[in-house]
């Protein structure tokens, strides 16, 4: 077989591997997915303290645009200020408890109760309250303006902590930027938005995704595309990735004599002809990456700060608690795992992608979010092969015999991800 | 299952006699390969044998409840729509229009449903 190569680009995506923490072997108990008293503990000490994705920044481009998005048992409002700002707010008015905004998205001069009309500014002041001079106890503002959210904005995306204290998000993405600012997401627009309610606990899609072990069982056509033995597994201090070769079928298969057509389909996208290609199948993948560099003036693609395993290759990032990117050259396919209000076996699956664009092409609309069960639609062959097992994986769990997670090594991003959850939960 | 297409010719595949109640015989025809199934309450039913899971055979899959069974992993599939109901499939299989006459069991080579050719392309979303 020829040997994976890892070639960094200067200034770009570091590709050195991380030491790797010993974490032992231990069951990961199960009652982190089943027990109502662990969802507890999770809100508390872990959901409330850490920086959550709200939303993209072009789903608010304008003064007064707003969406509002769950985490948990919370609904939060995030607007855009005059000043082009993107403020986050408890989306609950003072006066009554009302929601402010029960709609996914939408634009106001201020943020208006529709119950008896009490009025915010977008910075979630309140400056109109009708017949204030009833309430004979008063109206203070510092009291009944808006509860502000810590907000602050990486990679086109607007993020909040529920924590007024404590870290920024810079401090809390640690590596993330210097590693994935190269690939420009604030550049890359958002071409789907979808939410799926499935009936799993949050960690069970996120371990979906932080392993390939399964790869060769439930996406058989995947092992043609890419090897999942030669991937390069990094554990930082909470987030996580690993570094998948593309267009390289997997060792698994042996040596293969011809191109296999998910390969071949591949390289034809870009000029090149499978038919003509000398080499062995195991050397596409570096010619792939010479061929998407050598085009990309005439494409209109910038890979300027993308080294070159990054034109074949996923880097596959998972942002502590729930945030998976696979990341390549032209698209960024990200699913954020939301838990339930109340429920530890339901969950809320996003799945959204961003794509990168030639030079001088017009942005497309952001588009409409969709929401959804579980089946409804088909989200491609991947996706709906990956989600199968979930339901099952609930039930199964709340089997009295089951006593929680065998773990194998490369499995261990789940075990780095438990680690990480519980400094939360252990505070 | 796709349509009968009525310009599509009934082939002979096997002789009712071939093949036992409940058992299962693969036959090459015209470049396919047909897994001619006889049902164990009679009837025949005919499908390309290949699992939609890895493409392997499915020759000696259990028939049961309407149902034939990969026998290597234990995807499930209707043979009325070929449509897989367990896991590991999630695509459908090719189910052949089967007819008998006399001792003849005839099939009709249809074409087999259309599989993703990019397994991460979403329905109605650009780039891919």
């Amino acid at each position: 077989m020829v040997a994976i190569a890892r070639i960094e680009k200067l200034g770009g995506t570091p590709v050195a591997k991380a030491p790797e923490p010993d974490m032992g072997h231990a069951i990961i108990p199960k009652e982190r997915y089943v027990s109502p008293g662990f969802m507890r503990l999770e809100w508390e000490r872990m959901w409330t303290k850490v920086w959550l994705v709200g939303c993209r920044e072009e789903e608010i481009p304008e003064t007064g645009d707003y969406i509002t998005t769950d985490i948990g048992p919370e609904s939060l409002l995030i607007v855009r200020g005059e000043d082009g700002k993107a403020r986050t707010f408890y989306n609950v008015c003072n006066h009554r408890g009302n929601q402010v905004k029960f709609d996914k998205t939408g634009n106001s001069r201020t943020l208006q109760c529709a119950y008896h009309f009490w009025e915010y500014d977008l910075t979630g002041r309140l400056v109109n309250i009708p017949d204030e001079q009833d309430f004979t106890q008063g109206c203070p503002r510092d009291q009944l303006s808006l509860k502000t959210v810590r907000t602050d904005t990486w990679g086109g995306f607007v993020w909040f902590n529920l924590n007024p204290d404590g870290e920024s998000l810079r401090d809390y993405l640690g590596i993330i930027p210097a590693h994935l600012d190269a690939y420009g997401f604030e550049d890359m627009p958002m071409v789907m938005n979808v939410t799926i309610e499935w009936d799993c606990n949050w960690k069970t899609s996120v371990d979906a995704f932080n392993e390939v072990y399964h790869t060769s069982c439930i996406h058989p056509e995947l092992t043609y595309l890419h090897d999942d033995i030669n991937l390069q597994i990094d554990l930082y201090e909470r987030h996580s990735r690993y570094l998948i070769p593309f267009e390289v079928p997997s060792p698994r298969l042996g040596e293969l004599t011809e191109v296999p057509e998910i390969i071949a389909a591949d390289m034809r996208a870009i000029g090149m002809d499978p038919a003509r290609f000398r080499g062995r199948v195991a050397e596409i993948r570096r010619a792939f990456q010479l061929q998407k560099r050598a085009t990309a003036d005439e494409t209109g693609y910038d890979y300027g700060r993308l080294g070159d395993d990054q034109l074949s290759d996923d880097y596959h990032y998972f942002i502590f608690p729930n945030v998976t990117m696979n990341i390549f050259a032209d698209r960024l396919l990200m699913f954020r795992q939301r838990p339930h209000e109340s429920d530890p076996g339901r969950m809320y699956y996003d799945v959204s992608i961003m794509i990168r664009q030639p030079r001088g092409a017009a942005r497309p609309p952001v588009p409409d979010h969709e929401h959804m069960k579980h089946g409804e639609r088909s989200l491609g062959l991947v996706l709906d092969q990956d989600s199968v097992n979930l339901p099952h994986i609930q039930k199964g769990m709340r089997s009295s015999s089951y006593k929680g997670l065998w773990i194998s090594n490369q499995e261990r991003r789940i075990r780095h991800m438990h680690e990480t959850l519980m400094n939360y939960i252990s505070v | 299952m796709t349509a009968p297409a009525a310009d599509i010719p009934f082939r002979f595949v096997a002789k009712t006699t071939d093949v036992e109640p409940g058992r299962t015989k693969c036959v090459p025809l015209e470049g396919r390969n047909v897994l001619v199934i006889h049902m164990p309450n009679g009837g025949f039913k005919a499908i390309e044998n290949q699992c939609s899971h890895e493409k392997k055979s499915m020759e000696g899959g259990r028939i049961r409840a309407g149902k034939i069974v990969c026998p290597h992993h234990g995807a499930n599939f209707d043979l009325e729509t070929g449509k897989a109901v367990s896991a590991p499939a999630v695509l459908p299989i090719t189910v052949y229009p089967v007819k008998v006459e006399g001792e003849d069991v005839l099939v009709q080579l249809i074409e087999p449903p259309k599989k993703p050719k990019n397994p991460f392309a979403i329905p109605g979303v650009q780039g891919f």
